[in-house]
């Protein structure tokens, strides 16, 4: 595959349209999975994710690395997002792709059923909607896209020790929320 | 037990599934790019228009050359007895044949794609 700043080059120089395919499917994943997971809410997130990218071929005439194109392109993904989520077009209750059945928290959980991978996995996705948008989107950015502080930061626009304090905060919360709902079973966590 | 407590909660962060959009989401943002102006500035392609460029310049030649043999038959001479002549003829008549071979080659397979 190639790297960003040939694939930006020919979108640049002749207007290829070849390239600028192969752009967006290298990063419409991370892309997609930012905005859904600050928005979640599937149409609109898709809506809002082409118009990142639409954005962002504007503009990239002054992106001046383009081998940084991909945290430019998240940057442009999360400021998109938080707007979307300011301007309040989103109804956050509605058609939900990560909501969980309830579960029945009176039952007693089964140990081994919690130990498997993909119910913690579920129950961590739970959680992590009950973040804020902000939060959300700091998680995604440095759990899902291995990012690391100071890029999260450059993206969000806060300071490395306020995304720093959010992380910590994040993770408490999640590990008291697991804890939690595995009682008698903190062990597990 | 506190750092693997952590670790799990880490783990299984990392793990999570990346959401993916529509299989044809990069055509719609190809779309959405095409019917917005001002995008992808495309610079002119002039290759395709170098084969009709150099048949219609051997075709102005051939002209001007019938136009003058008619005229007087005189206008040219050639003198085929003179080697450096029948050197320099068979030299310009293989590059014209060529170059009429490569350009309607070229124009076939064009048309063919």
């Amino acid at each position: 595959m190639q790297n960003d700043r040939n694939l930006i080059v020919k979108i640049l120089e002749s207007g290829s349209e070849h390239a600028l395919m192969m752009l967006v499917r290298k990063h419409e994943r991370s892309v997609y999975n930012l905005v859904f997971r600050i928005l979640k809410n599937k149409e609109v997130a898709e809506e809002v994710a082409q118009d990142v990218f639409l954005k962002s071929f504007k503009e990239l005439k002054h992106l001046e690395d383009p081998s940084k194109y991909k945290p430019w392109l998240l940057k442009i993904a999360y400021r998109k997002s938080i707007d979307r989520v300011r301007l309040k077009k989103v109804q956050m209750a509605e058609i939900d792709e990560l909501s969980i059945p309830v579960e029945n928290h009176n039952a007693t959980p089964d140990p081994l059923e919690l130990l498997q991978k993909e119910q913690l996995k579920q129950q961590v996705e739970e959680l992590l909607e009950q973040l804020s948008e902000v939060d959300r989107g700091i998680m995604t950015l440095y759990y899902l896209e291995d990012f690391k502080v100071a890029e999260v930061a450059a993206v969000i626009g806060l300071s490395e020790n306020n995304v720093k304090i959010k992380l910590m905060r994040a993770r408490a919360f999640l590990k008291n929320e697991l804890i939690q709902r595995s009682t008698g079973k903190e062990d597990l966590y | 037990m506190k750092q693997q407590k952590e670790d799990i909660l880490e783990k299984t962060l990392r793990e999570l599934d990346l959401k993916t959009p529509s299989i044809d989401f990069s055509h719609k943002v190809l779309h959405q790019v095409q019917v917005t102006k001002g995008i992808l500035r495309k610079r002119k392609n002039y290759l395709p228009v170098i084969p009709k460029i150099l048949m219609g310049g051997f075709g102005l030649i051939i002209v001007i050359f019938s136009f003058l043999l008619l005229k007087n038959m005189d206008a040219i001479e050639l003198n085929f007895e003179n080697q450096l002549t029948s050197f320099l003829i068979i030299t310009v008549s293989t590059m014209i044949g060529w170059l009429c071979f490569v350009s309607t080659d070229w124009m076939i397979r064009k048309i063919a794609t």
